[in-house]
Protein backbone atom coordinates (compact mmCIF):
# COMPACT_ATOMS: atom_id res chain seq x y z
CA UNK A 1 0.00 0.00 0.00
CA UNK A 2 2.81 2.28 0.88
CA UNK A 3 4.31 1.60 -2.60
CA UNK A 4 1.09 2.65 -4.31
CA UNK A 5 1.03 5.80 -2.23
CA UNK A 6 4.62 6.50 -3.13
CA UNK A 7 3.79 6.11 -6.84
CA UNK A 8 0.94 8.60 -6.58
CA UNK A 9 3.13 11.11 -4.80
CA UNK A 10 5.85 10.72 -7.43
CA UNK A 11 3.32 11.19 -10.24
CA UNK A 12 1.92 14.26 -8.57
CA UNK A 13 5.39 15.73 -8.34
CA UNK A 14 6.22 14.89 -11.96
CA UNK A 15 2.98 16.29 -13.40
CA UNK A 16 3.82 19.96 -12.86
CA UNK A 17 7.22 19.24 -14.42
CA UNK A 18 5.62 17.92 -17.62
CA UNK A 19 3.26 20.84 -17.77
CA UNK A 20 6.08 23.29 -17.29
CA UNK A 21 8.12 21.78 -20.11
CA UNK A 22 5.30 21.65 -22.58
CA UNK A 23 5.51 24.29 -25.36
CA UNK A 24 3.20 27.27 -25.51
CA UNK A 25 -0.02 26.82 -27.44
CA UNK A 26 1.07 29.26 -30.15
CA UNK A 27 4.60 29.89 -31.35
CA UNK A 28 5.30 32.57 -33.95
CA UNK A 29 8.30 33.38 -36.14
CA UNK A 30 8.06 36.40 -38.34
CA UNK A 31 10.08 39.04 -40.12
CA UNK A 32 8.16 41.84 -41.74
CA UNK A 33 9.48 43.79 -44.70
CA UNK A 34 7.58 46.88 -43.51
CA UNK A 35 9.20 46.72 -40.07
CA UNK A 36 12.59 46.33 -41.70
CA UNK A 37 12.24 49.13 -44.23
CA UNK A 38 10.15 51.54 -42.11
CA UNK A 39 11.27 50.85 -38.53
CA UNK A 40 10.22 54.17 -37.05
CA UNK A 41 7.00 54.64 -38.89
CA UNK A 42 4.30 55.70 -36.46
CA UNK A 43 1.84 55.84 -39.29
CA UNK A 44 1.52 53.95 -42.55
CA UNK A 45 4.59 54.65 -44.72
CA UNK A 46 4.05 57.13 -47.51
CA UNK A 47 5.52 55.61 -50.61
CA UNK A 48 6.94 58.32 -52.83
CA UNK A 49 9.22 56.31 -55.04
CA UNK A 50 10.94 57.69 -58.07
CA UNK A 51 11.15 56.02 -61.42
CA UNK A 52 13.06 52.76 -61.28
CA UNK A 53 15.81 52.89 -63.88
CA UNK A 54 16.90 49.36 -64.70
CA UNK A 55 20.12 48.82 -66.58
CA UNK A 56 20.21 45.29 -67.97
CA UNK A 57 21.71 42.96 -67.10
CA UNK A 58 20.16 43.84 -63.75
CA UNK A 59 22.20 42.61 -60.79
CA UNK A 60 19.96 41.02 -58.19
CA UNK A 61 20.45 40.29 -54.51
CA UNK A 62 18.19 37.92 -52.56
CA UNK A 63 17.95 38.02 -48.79
CA UNK A 64 15.69 37.09 -45.93
CA UNK A 65 14.32 40.06 -44.04
CA UNK A 66 16.25 40.15 -40.74
CA UNK A 67 14.47 39.82 -37.44
CA UNK A 68 15.54 40.02 -33.83
CA UNK A 69 17.27 36.78 -32.77
CA UNK A 70 14.90 34.42 -31.06
CA UNK A 71 14.89 30.69 -30.25
CA UNK A 72 13.53 28.46 -32.97
CA UNK A 73 14.23 30.91 -35.79
CA UNK A 74 14.94 29.43 -39.20
CA UNK A 75 18.65 28.51 -39.24
CA UNK A 76 20.90 30.18 -41.80
CA UNK A 77 21.67 27.00 -43.81
CA UNK A 78 17.92 26.44 -44.26
CA UNK A 79 17.55 30.06 -45.36
CA UNK A 80 20.38 29.67 -47.87
CA UNK A 81 18.69 26.57 -49.27
CA UNK A 82 15.37 28.37 -49.70
CA UNK A 83 17.04 31.42 -51.26
CA UNK A 84 18.84 29.17 -53.73
CA UNK A 85 15.45 27.85 -54.87
CA UNK A 86 14.17 31.38 -55.36
CA UNK A 87 17.37 32.32 -57.15
CA UNK A 88 16.45 29.83 -59.88
CA UNK A 89 13.48 32.05 -60.83
CA UNK A 90 15.82 34.89 -61.71
CA UNK A 91 18.28 32.73 -63.63
CA UNK A 92 18.18 32.32 -67.40
CA UNK A 93 16.50 35.67 -68.05
CA UNK A 94 18.19 37.86 -70.60
CA UNK A 95 17.63 41.08 -68.64
CA UNK A 96 19.04 39.68 -65.39
CA UNK A 97 22.74 39.32 -64.81
CA UNK A 98 24.50 38.27 -61.64
CA UNK A 99 22.39 37.00 -58.73
CA UNK A 100 23.79 37.18 -55.21
CA UNK A 101 22.40 35.33 -52.20
CA UNK A 102 22.90 37.73 -49.28
CA UNK A 103 23.24 36.13 -45.83
CA UNK A 104 20.84 37.56 -43.23
CA UNK A 105 23.76 38.56 -41.02
CA UNK A 106 24.56 41.38 -43.44
CA UNK A 107 21.20 43.04 -42.81
CA UNK A 108 20.33 44.83 -39.60
CA UNK A 109 16.87 44.40 -38.08
CA UNK A 110 15.00 47.67 -38.61
CA UNK A 111 17.84 48.94 -40.79
CA UNK A 112 15.55 50.61 -43.32
CA UNK A 113 16.43 51.61 -46.85
CA UNK A 114 19.78 52.98 -45.66
CA UNK A 115 20.86 49.53 -44.56
CA UNK A 116 19.46 48.05 -47.78
CA UNK A 117 21.49 50.53 -49.83
CA UNK A 118 24.66 49.70 -47.86
CA UNK A 119 24.22 46.01 -48.51
CA UNK A 120 23.38 46.62 -52.18
CA UNK A 121 26.61 48.59 -52.54
CA UNK A 122 28.59 45.93 -50.72
CA UNK A 123 27.28 43.15 -52.97
CA UNK A 124 27.14 45.38 -56.06
CA UNK A 125 23.49 44.70 -56.86
CA UNK A 126 20.83 46.99 -58.34
CA UNK A 127 17.69 45.38 -56.98
CA UNK A 128 17.09 43.29 -53.89
CA UNK A 129 14.47 40.61 -53.42
CA UNK A 130 13.52 40.68 -49.73
CA UNK A 131 11.91 37.53 -48.41
CA UNK A 132 9.64 38.17 -45.44
CA UNK A 133 8.01 35.35 -43.57
CA UNK A 134 5.38 34.70 -40.96
CA UNK A 135 4.97 31.28 -39.44
CA UNK A 136 2.60 30.33 -36.65
CA UNK A 137 2.66 26.94 -34.97
CA UNK A 138 -0.39 25.91 -32.97
CA UNK A 139 0.19 23.23 -30.35
CA UNK A 140 -2.69 21.10 -29.07
CA UNK A 141 -3.09 17.94 -27.09
CA UNK A 142 -5.52 15.23 -28.06
CA UNK A 143 -7.31 12.65 -25.97
CA UNK A 144 -4.41 10.22 -26.20
CA UNK A 145 -2.26 12.60 -24.18
CA UNK A 146 -3.77 11.13 -21.06
CA UNK A 147 -1.61 8.05 -21.67
CA UNK A 148 1.48 10.13 -20.98
CA UNK A 149 0.71 9.28 -17.39
CA UNK A 150 2.04 5.83 -18.07
CA UNK A 151 5.47 7.30 -18.90
CA UNK A 152 5.86 4.70 -21.68
CA UNK A 153 3.02 6.52 -23.40
CA UNK A 154 5.14 9.63 -23.63
CA UNK A 155 7.38 7.71 -26.03
CA UNK A 156 4.87 5.74 -28.08
CA UNK A 157 1.58 7.63 -28.10
CA UNK A 158 1.11 10.65 -30.33
CA UNK A 159 -0.83 12.70 -27.87
CA UNK A 160 0.20 16.11 -29.19
CA UNK A 161 -0.75 17.78 -32.44
CA UNK A 162 0.70 20.70 -34.30
CA UNK A 163 -0.67 22.86 -37.05
CA UNK A 164 1.80 25.12 -38.83
CA UNK A 165 0.74 28.00 -41.06
CA UNK A 166 3.47 29.64 -43.11
CA UNK A 167 3.47 32.67 -45.35
CA UNK A 168 6.44 33.70 -47.49
CA UNK A 169 6.45 36.94 -49.43
CA UNK A 170 9.11 37.95 -51.94
CA UNK A 171 9.24 41.71 -52.49
CA UNK A 172 11.64 42.95 -55.14
CA UNK A 173 12.83 46.53 -54.60
CA UNK A 174 14.84 48.79 -56.84
CA UNK A 175 17.34 50.10 -54.31
CA UNK A 176 18.09 53.47 -55.93
CA UNK A 177 14.47 54.55 -56.39
CA UNK A 178 13.11 52.53 -53.41
CA UNK A 179 10.38 51.33 -55.73
CA UNK A 180 8.63 48.03 -55.23
CA UNK A 181 8.94 46.31 -58.59
CA UNK A 182 6.99 43.16 -57.87
CA UNK A 183 5.94 40.79 -55.14
CA UNK A 184 5.12 37.10 -55.03
CA UNK A 185 3.58 35.38 -52.01
CA UNK A 186 3.40 31.71 -51.09
CA UNK A 187 1.60 29.97 -48.26
CA UNK A 188 1.48 26.51 -46.77
CA UNK A 189 -0.13 24.55 -44.00
CA UNK A 190 1.49 21.52 -42.41
CA UNK A 191 -0.13 19.48 -39.69
CA UNK A 192 0.81 16.38 -37.77
CA UNK A 193 1.11 14.70 -34.43
CA UNK A 194 3.92 13.57 -32.18
CA UNK A 195 4.54 12.09 -28.80
CA UNK A 196 5.97 13.98 -25.92
CA UNK A 197 9.49 12.67 -26.52
CA UNK A 198 9.84 13.57 -30.18
CA UNK A 199 7.57 16.59 -30.29
CA UNK A 200 10.42 19.08 -30.57
CA UNK A 201 12.14 17.25 -33.41
CA UNK A 202 8.90 16.61 -35.33
CA UNK A 203 7.78 20.21 -35.14
CA UNK A 204 11.19 21.52 -36.14
CA UNK A 205 11.14 19.35 -39.27
CA UNK A 206 7.53 20.29 -39.96
CA UNK A 207 8.34 23.98 -39.66
CA UNK A 208 11.15 23.60 -42.20
CA UNK A 209 8.74 21.65 -44.41
CA UNK A 210 6.26 24.51 -44.09
CA UNK A 211 8.83 27.00 -45.35
CA UNK A 212 9.77 24.73 -48.25
CA UNK A 213 6.14 24.29 -49.31
CA UNK A 214 5.49 28.02 -49.09
CA UNK A 215 8.56 28.73 -51.21
CA UNK A 216 7.46 26.05 -53.69
CA UNK A 217 4.20 27.96 -54.05
CA UNK A 218 5.94 31.33 -54.30
CA UNK A 219 8.45 30.32 -57.00
CA UNK A 220 5.96 29.91 -59.91
CA UNK A 221 4.33 33.17 -58.90
CA UNK A 222 7.73 34.83 -58.88
CA UNK A 223 8.38 33.42 -62.38
CA UNK A 224 5.07 34.82 -63.53
CA UNK A 225 5.71 38.21 -61.93
CA UNK A 226 9.14 38.43 -63.55
CA UNK A 227 7.56 37.66 -66.93
CA UNK A 228 5.01 40.33 -66.13
CA UNK A 229 7.75 42.83 -65.27
CA UNK A 230 9.29 42.35 -68.70
CA UNK A 231 5.88 42.82 -70.31
CA UNK A 232 5.29 45.97 -68.22
CA UNK A 233 8.62 47.40 -69.32
CA UNK A 234 7.78 46.66 -72.95
CA UNK A 235 4.40 48.31 -72.47
CA UNK A 236 6.17 51.45 -71.23
CA UNK A 237 5.24 51.27 -67.54
CA UNK A 238 5.66 54.89 -66.36
CA UNK A 239 7.29 53.70 -63.13
CA UNK A 240 10.03 51.66 -64.74
CA UNK A 241 12.52 52.74 -67.37
CA UNK A 242 15.20 50.68 -69.01
CA UNK A 243 18.57 52.11 -69.93
CA UNK A 244 21.25 50.06 -71.50
CA UNK A 245 24.44 49.63 -69.54
CA UNK A 246 27.34 50.59 -71.83
CA UNK A 247 28.37 47.55 -73.82
CA UNK A 248 25.60 45.31 -72.54
CA UNK A 249 24.25 44.61 -76.00
CA UNK A 250 26.52 44.49 -78.96
CA UNK A 251 25.92 44.80 -82.61
CA UNK A 252 28.24 44.08 -85.40
CA UNK A 253 27.35 46.93 -87.72
CA UNK A 254 28.50 49.45 -90.28
CA UNK A 255 28.54 53.19 -90.33
CA UNK A 256 29.77 55.85 -92.74
CA UNK A 257 33.40 55.22 -91.72
CA UNK A 258 33.11 51.53 -92.54
CA UNK A 259 31.51 52.22 -95.90
CA UNK A 260 34.27 54.73 -96.72
CA UNK A 261 36.82 52.07 -95.84
CA UNK A 262 35.18 49.52 -98.14
CA UNK A 263 35.02 52.07 -100.94
CA UNK A 264 38.75 52.68 -100.48
CA UNK A 265 39.32 48.92 -100.45
CA UNK A 266 37.42 48.56 -103.73
CA UNK A 267 39.49 51.38 -105.25
CA UNK A 268 42.67 49.66 -104.02
CA UNK A 269 41.57 46.39 -105.63
CA UNK A 270 40.79 48.16 -108.86
CA UNK A 271 44.16 49.98 -108.89
CA UNK A 272 45.99 46.78 -108.02
CA UNK A 273 44.42 45.00 -110.97
CA UNK A 274 45.30 47.92 -113.20
CA UNK A 275 48.84 48.03 -111.82
CA UNK A 276 49.39 44.26 -111.72
CA UNK B 1 39.36 37.23 -119.06
CA UNK B 2 42.23 39.67 -118.66
CA UNK B 3 40.04 42.41 -120.08
CA UNK B 4 37.36 41.62 -117.52
CA UNK B 5 39.91 41.56 -114.72
CA UNK B 6 41.44 44.79 -115.88
CA UNK B 7 38.11 46.53 -115.81
CA UNK B 8 35.85 44.44 -113.67
CA UNK B 9 33.11 46.89 -112.73
CA UNK B 10 30.67 46.41 -109.94
CA UNK B 11 28.31 44.15 -111.87
CA UNK B 12 30.94 41.69 -113.01
CA UNK B 13 32.39 41.59 -109.50
CA UNK B 14 29.05 40.72 -107.99
CA UNK B 15 28.19 38.29 -110.78
CA UNK B 16 31.46 36.47 -110.23
CA UNK B 17 30.90 35.96 -106.50
CA UNK B 18 29.44 32.67 -105.36
CA UNK B 19 29.46 32.72 -101.59
CA UNK B 20 28.78 36.37 -100.75
CA UNK B 21 25.31 36.57 -102.42
CA UNK B 22 24.17 33.41 -100.65
CA UNK B 23 25.45 34.72 -97.35
CA UNK B 24 23.82 38.12 -97.86
CA UNK B 25 20.51 36.50 -98.80
CA UNK B 26 20.66 34.31 -95.69
CA UNK B 27 21.30 37.37 -93.53
CA UNK B 28 18.26 39.13 -94.98
CA UNK B 29 16.05 36.03 -94.71
CA UNK B 30 17.04 35.53 -91.06
CA UNK B 31 15.40 38.83 -90.18
CA UNK B 32 12.10 36.95 -90.43
CA UNK B 33 13.06 34.58 -87.62
CA UNK B 34 10.95 34.96 -84.47
CA UNK B 35 12.79 36.81 -81.73
CA UNK B 36 12.69 33.81 -79.41
CA UNK B 37 14.59 31.77 -81.98
CA UNK B 38 16.98 34.64 -82.72
CA UNK B 39 17.79 34.75 -79.02
CA UNK B 40 18.75 31.07 -79.19
CA UNK B 41 21.07 31.81 -82.11
CA UNK B 42 22.68 35.12 -81.13
CA UNK B 43 26.01 35.51 -79.38
CA UNK B 44 25.36 35.34 -75.65
CA UNK B 45 28.15 35.20 -73.13
CA UNK B 46 26.62 32.95 -70.47
CA UNK B 47 25.21 30.23 -72.76
CA UNK B 48 28.40 30.28 -74.83
CA UNK B 49 30.50 29.67 -71.75
CA UNK B 50 28.04 26.95 -70.78
CA UNK B 51 28.83 25.10 -74.00
CA UNK B 52 26.40 26.44 -76.64
CA UNK B 53 29.22 26.79 -79.14
CA UNK B 54 26.94 26.89 -82.17
CA UNK B 55 26.16 30.49 -81.34
CA UNK B 56 29.61 31.46 -82.64
CA UNK B 57 28.51 30.48 -86.14
CA UNK B 58 24.81 31.35 -85.97
CA UNK B 59 25.19 34.81 -84.41
CA UNK B 60 26.21 36.49 -87.69
CA UNK B 61 22.78 35.65 -89.09
CA UNK B 62 20.92 37.44 -86.30
CA UNK B 63 20.41 41.20 -86.40
CA UNK B 64 18.86 44.10 -84.53
CA UNK B 65 16.27 44.85 -87.18
CA UNK B 66 15.98 45.16 -90.95
CA UNK B 67 18.21 48.23 -91.39
CA UNK B 68 21.02 46.54 -89.47
CA UNK B 69 20.67 43.35 -91.54
CA UNK B 70 20.43 45.22 -94.86
CA UNK B 71 23.58 47.27 -94.18
CA UNK B 72 25.51 44.15 -93.25
CA UNK B 73 24.20 42.25 -96.28
CA UNK B 74 25.45 45.00 -98.60
CA UNK B 75 28.82 45.02 -96.83
CA UNK B 76 29.04 41.24 -97.20
CA UNK B 77 28.22 41.48 -100.91
CA UNK B 78 30.92 44.09 -101.57
CA UNK B 79 33.70 42.60 -99.44
CA UNK B 80 32.74 39.05 -100.41
CA UNK B 81 32.98 39.84 -104.11
CA UNK B 82 36.39 41.50 -103.65
CA UNK B 83 37.66 38.64 -101.50
CA UNK B 84 36.46 35.93 -103.85
CA UNK B 85 38.09 37.70 -106.76
CA UNK B 86 41.35 37.94 -104.81
CA UNK B 87 41.45 34.60 -103.00
CA UNK B 88 38.83 32.26 -104.48
CA UNK B 89 35.64 30.83 -102.97
CA UNK B 90 37.35 28.00 -101.10
CA UNK B 91 39.55 30.39 -99.17
CA UNK B 92 36.60 32.69 -98.56
CA UNK B 93 34.57 29.84 -97.07
CA UNK B 94 37.47 28.84 -94.81
CA UNK B 95 38.04 32.42 -93.68
CA UNK B 96 34.34 32.89 -92.90
CA UNK B 97 34.24 29.76 -90.75
CA UNK B 98 37.40 30.64 -88.84
CA UNK B 99 36.59 34.35 -88.56
CA UNK B 100 33.20 33.57 -86.97
CA UNK B 101 35.05 31.59 -84.31
CA UNK B 102 37.79 34.21 -83.87
CA UNK B 103 35.42 37.18 -83.62
CA UNK B 104 33.18 35.37 -81.14
CA UNK B 105 36.14 34.50 -78.96
CA UNK B 106 37.54 38.02 -79.35
CA UNK B 107 34.30 39.44 -77.98
CA UNK B 108 34.41 37.02 -75.07
CA UNK B 109 37.94 38.06 -74.22
CA UNK B 110 37.94 41.81 -74.86
CA UNK B 111 34.35 42.93 -74.23
CA UNK B 112 33.62 41.52 -70.77
CA UNK B 113 30.58 43.75 -70.19
CA UNK B 114 28.85 42.57 -73.35
CA UNK B 115 26.21 39.93 -72.67
CA UNK B 116 24.76 39.50 -76.16
CA UNK B 117 25.60 40.44 -79.71
CA UNK B 118 24.12 40.20 -83.18
CA UNK B 119 25.45 40.98 -86.59
CA UNK B 120 27.49 39.80 -89.57
CA UNK B 121 29.89 42.68 -89.95
CA UNK B 122 32.72 40.78 -88.25
CA UNK B 123 32.57 38.45 -91.24
CA UNK B 124 32.54 41.39 -93.63
CA UNK B 125 35.61 42.79 -91.91
CA UNK B 126 37.26 39.36 -92.24
CA UNK B 127 36.52 39.40 -95.98
CA UNK B 128 37.87 42.96 -96.17
CA UNK B 129 41.12 41.82 -94.53
CA UNK B 130 41.32 38.90 -96.93
CA UNK B 131 40.68 41.10 -99.97
CA UNK B 132 43.26 43.62 -98.80
CA UNK B 133 46.04 41.14 -98.13
CA UNK B 134 45.47 38.37 -100.72
CA UNK B 135 48.14 38.33 -103.40
CA UNK B 136 50.80 40.96 -104.01
CA UNK B 137 50.03 44.61 -103.40
CA UNK B 138 50.32 45.29 -107.13
CA UNK B 139 52.85 48.04 -106.66
CA UNK B 140 50.77 49.69 -103.93
CA UNK B 141 52.22 48.39 -100.64
CA UNK B 142 51.91 51.79 -98.99
CA UNK B 143 48.21 51.94 -99.80
CA UNK B 144 47.73 48.45 -98.37
CA UNK B 145 49.41 49.37 -95.09
CA UNK B 146 47.60 52.72 -94.97
CA UNK B 147 44.24 50.98 -95.33
CA UNK B 148 45.16 48.49 -92.63
CA UNK B 149 46.13 51.41 -90.40
CA UNK B 150 42.82 53.13 -91.12
CA UNK B 151 40.99 49.96 -90.14
CA UNK B 152 42.86 49.89 -86.83
CA UNK B 153 41.92 53.53 -86.19
CA UNK B 154 38.32 52.66 -87.00
CA UNK B 155 38.33 49.81 -84.46
CA UNK B 156 39.86 52.13 -81.86
CA UNK B 157 37.10 54.68 -82.47
CA UNK B 158 34.50 51.93 -82.09
CA UNK B 159 36.15 50.79 -78.86
CA UNK B 160 35.98 54.31 -77.43
CA UNK B 161 32.27 54.51 -78.01
CA UNK B 162 31.54 55.65 -81.56
CA UNK B 163 27.92 54.62 -82.19
CA UNK B 164 27.02 52.21 -84.98
CA UNK B 165 24.81 54.04 -87.47
CA UNK B 166 22.50 51.09 -88.11
CA UNK B 167 22.33 49.91 -84.51
CA UNK B 168 19.44 50.72 -82.19
CA UNK B 169 20.10 53.24 -79.43
CA UNK B 170 22.05 51.80 -76.54
CA UNK B 171 23.60 48.93 -78.48
CA UNK B 172 27.38 49.08 -78.49
CA UNK B 173 29.48 48.32 -81.55
CA UNK B 174 31.23 44.97 -81.25
CA UNK B 175 34.67 46.35 -82.02
CA UNK B 176 36.50 43.26 -80.77
CA UNK B 177 34.61 41.08 -83.25
CA UNK B 178 35.45 43.48 -86.07
CA UNK B 179 39.14 43.59 -85.14
CA UNK B 180 39.39 39.83 -84.68
CA UNK B 181 37.63 39.20 -88.00
CA UNK B 182 39.86 41.66 -89.86
CA UNK B 183 43.02 40.17 -88.34
CA UNK B 184 41.78 36.70 -89.21
CA UNK B 185 41.20 37.70 -92.86
CA UNK B 186 44.73 39.11 -93.12
CA UNK B 187 46.32 36.12 -91.38
CA UNK B 188 44.61 33.64 -93.68
CA UNK B 189 45.20 35.57 -96.91
CA UNK B 190 47.17 33.63 -99.54
CA UNK B 191 50.47 35.05 -100.75
CA UNK B 192 49.50 34.56 -104.40
CA UNK B 193 46.29 35.73 -106.03
CA UNK B 194 43.49 33.35 -106.95
CA UNK B 195 43.86 31.78 -110.36
CA UNK B 196 40.36 31.39 -111.52
CA UNK B 197 38.11 32.93 -114.03
CA UNK B 198 35.27 34.94 -112.62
Amino acid sequence: MSRVLLAFVAAALLLPGCAANFPRREVRQSASVVEYLYPKADEAPKLEPGIAILKPPVKVGIAFVPSAPRPGALPEPERAKLLARMKSSFEGRDFIGRIEVIPTAYLRPGGGFDNLAQVARMFDVDVVALVSHDQVRFNDSNALAVLYWTLVGAYVVNGDEYDIHTMIDVSVFDVASRRLLLRAPGTSRVGGSANLANYGERTRLAQADGYEKAVAEAVPRLDSELDGLKARIRAADPGVRVENRPGYKGGSAFDAGSLAFFAALAAFAWMRRRGG
Amino acid sequence: MSARLASPGVVSYLAGARIAPVLAAAVIAAVLLPDALAQRLEWQRVPLLAGEAWRLWTAPFTHHGTAHAAANAIALLVTGALAERAAGPGRVAAVLAIAALASGLGQLAFMPAMESCRGASSLAWALAGLALWAGPAGGLPFVRWALAGLAVVKFWLEMTGAPGATLPEGVAVAWAGHAAGFACGIALAPASPATRSA
